[in-house]
């Protein structure tokens, strides 16, 4: 075959041209599922369509790229396409962990982190902490100021936060004003330390006059204990809640002991009425 | 001469479960009855934000266990000398989240506990209630004392103590003492009961201490700020602590 294409020499290329234009819509006339495929919103269409080509000419890969996702001609075009796809991947995945009013990490993230942190407690028998923030007057910076004063709040003390935590915390904006906190590797009372630090750098904070306080609820994730990621997560915003009854401004957590005796078996019905019997024991005056 | 013996004290925690049991009294008069048997007490209150001993003793000190908590001072630094003859770590009234911050701190506090010298015995004044920090210090001790009376709610608190302590902790040794019983034989009920409940359900028996008779002079001589006995040695109340005190000397770390 080559030998043939040789010997015949320009004249054979020019037919060659026509001839794969013609095979090319050929196939897709003859070919029912290549043709649904390609089928503007026809039965046929599936989640992507890719087509990798080779030597096509222009007019046919216009065609193609009405109804197909990629038309991808192999080669340089191809390696340019895998960059450009990659990276936007990374853009995509980094705005799917992202906030996108402070460029903290979202909820999703701090969720996922998390969850990693518990499977590293559990395997090195260390405890993680988590910490949740809300502001306890924010709602008077957005009453009083408007909202995007709120927001230009939210994202330069999220930033001013994040910088007085360590580099291996994790601040996270979760929603609203809440803010998460992830401590690797950190029991309860230094976690407590650092909170009350940021606590302490937040309440001398004066944004346009308005004095700023937040109320933080914490939780310790024992590695021997048997708690899942959404109960952890639960605990710590219970103590939040507690924190703003307690009066807001308040850090608040359950140590170590108490959450024992919780789980403790309480003083049974039994021993209680035993207990109860000693006023008939008693003689009266 | 002889140089002071470097044996570090016995730490003895008194509590109770529930609160206004008495527990501050008892602390006073069990101190100052080893104080007068030429025993080195030293009393630490840590009843944290609701500081008592330095009011029964009217004392008024600057510096308290909040300075301690804070990392402001040792504890050498802040104890004092009371007109019981022992000295005292005094609390402080009124400092909001002290509890909180004291639990943060604990393991500094307990260290200096235990690096005190100098004395033979320490006792611990404890907050009402079964809160981590109670919980700590009673821990920290070699011996525990429970104080409970007649009333029924302090009996189950007490009760629902020492399950805690055993269950979670493995503390299964208590040194009770009954509080404003009618007579001794009430008293001595008041334990038997509480004991058999103990070797029942939990498996170990309870010591007696001692018992306190109910007595008119104890309100009189905590309002004038008295220790009733210095104030009334010959009392029933200073005989029964001048004899557990007896007991208390013997004990050994």
């Amino acid at each position: 075959m080559p030998m043939k294409q040789k010997v015949t020499g320009k004249k054979t290329t020019a037919v060659k041209k026509v001839d794969k234009r013609q095979s090319i819509e050929k196939i897709i006339k003859k070919n029912k599922v290549i043709s649904d495929w390609l089928r503007e919103g026809g039965p046929g269409r599936g989640e992507l369509l890719m087509i990798l080509t080779e030597k096509l000419p222009r007019a046919d890969r216009k065609k193609l790229e009405r109804t197909a996702d990629a038309v991808i001609g192999l080669g340089a075009d191809l390696v340019r396409r895998i960059i450009e796809i990659e990276r936007e991947n990374r853009q995509l995945r980094s705005l799917s962990v992202t906030d996108e009013l402070t460029g903290l990490y979202n909820k999703r993230f701090f969720k996922i982190q998390l969850g990693v942190e518990m499977a590293r407690s559990r395997r090195t028998g260390h405890p993680c902490c988590l910490a949740i923030l809300d502001f306890d007057n924010f709602k008077e910076i957005n009453d009083s100021l408007g909202h995007s004063e709120g927001d230009r709040f939210l994202m330069e003390v999220g930033l001013l936060m994040r910088d007085r935590l360590r580099p291996t915390d994790f601040l996270c904006r979760l929603g609203g004003d809440e803010f998460g906190i992830l401590m690797p590797a950190t029991g309860l009372v230094d976690a407590i330390g650092i909170a009350r630090r940021l606590q302490q750098f937040i309440s001398d904070i004066h944004w346009k006059k308005c004095i700023i306080t937040a109320s933080i609820g914490m939780a310790e994730f024992e590695p021997a204990a048997k708690v899942e990621l959404d109960e952890l997560f639960n605990l710590a915003d219970i103590e939040l809640y507690r924190a703003k009854k307690d009066g807001k401004n308040k850090i608040s957590y359950t140590g170590v002991i108490e959450r024992r005796i919780a789980a403790a078996e309480p003083v049974s019905l039994r021993e209680r009425d035993l207990l109860l019997k000693v006023k008939s024991e008693t003689p009266p005056k | 001469m002889k140089a002071r013996k470097k044996r570090s004290p016995i730490i003895v925690c008194v509590t109770s479960g529930k609160g206004g049991v008495g527990k501050t009294f008892l602390t006073v008069n069990l101190a100052a009855a080893l104080a007068k048997k030429g025993k080195k007490i030293l009393v630490v209150d840590c009843d944290l934000g609701l500081a008592n001993v330095d009011i029964m003793l009217g004392i008024r000190s600057t510096r308290t266990m909040k300075d301690v908590v804070f990392g402001e001072a040792t504890l050498q630094d802040v104890i004092v000398n009371t007109p019981g003859g022992f000295d005292l770590v005094p609390a402080c009234s009124g400092v909001r989240d002290m509890a909180q911050l004291l639990y943060e701190r604990i393991e500094v506090v307990k260290e200096m506990l235990l690096s005190v010298e100098g004395y033979d015995l320490i006792l611990l004044d404890t907050g009402a209630g079964m809160t981590e920090v109670v919980l700590q210090f009673n821990l920290l001790a070699n011996r525990n004392i429970l104080v409970i009376n007649r009333e029924l709610t302090c009996l189950t608190d007490a009760y629902a103590m020492i399950k805690v302590l055993y269950q979670l902790f493995g503390r299964d040794s208590f040194d009770i003492i009954v509080n404003s019983s009618m007579d001794a034989a009430e008293g001595d009920r008041i334990f038997r009961h509480l004991d058999s409940i103990c070797r029942r359900f939990l498996g170990f028996p309870l010591t007696h201490l001692g018992s306190l008779i109910h007595d008119e002079d104890v309100p009189r001589s905590i309002m004038n700020q008295e220790i009733l006995v210095q104030a009334c040695p010959h009392s029933k109340i200073a005989e029964s602590c001048a004899s557990m005190a007896g007991a208390l000397s013997r004990w050994r770390a």
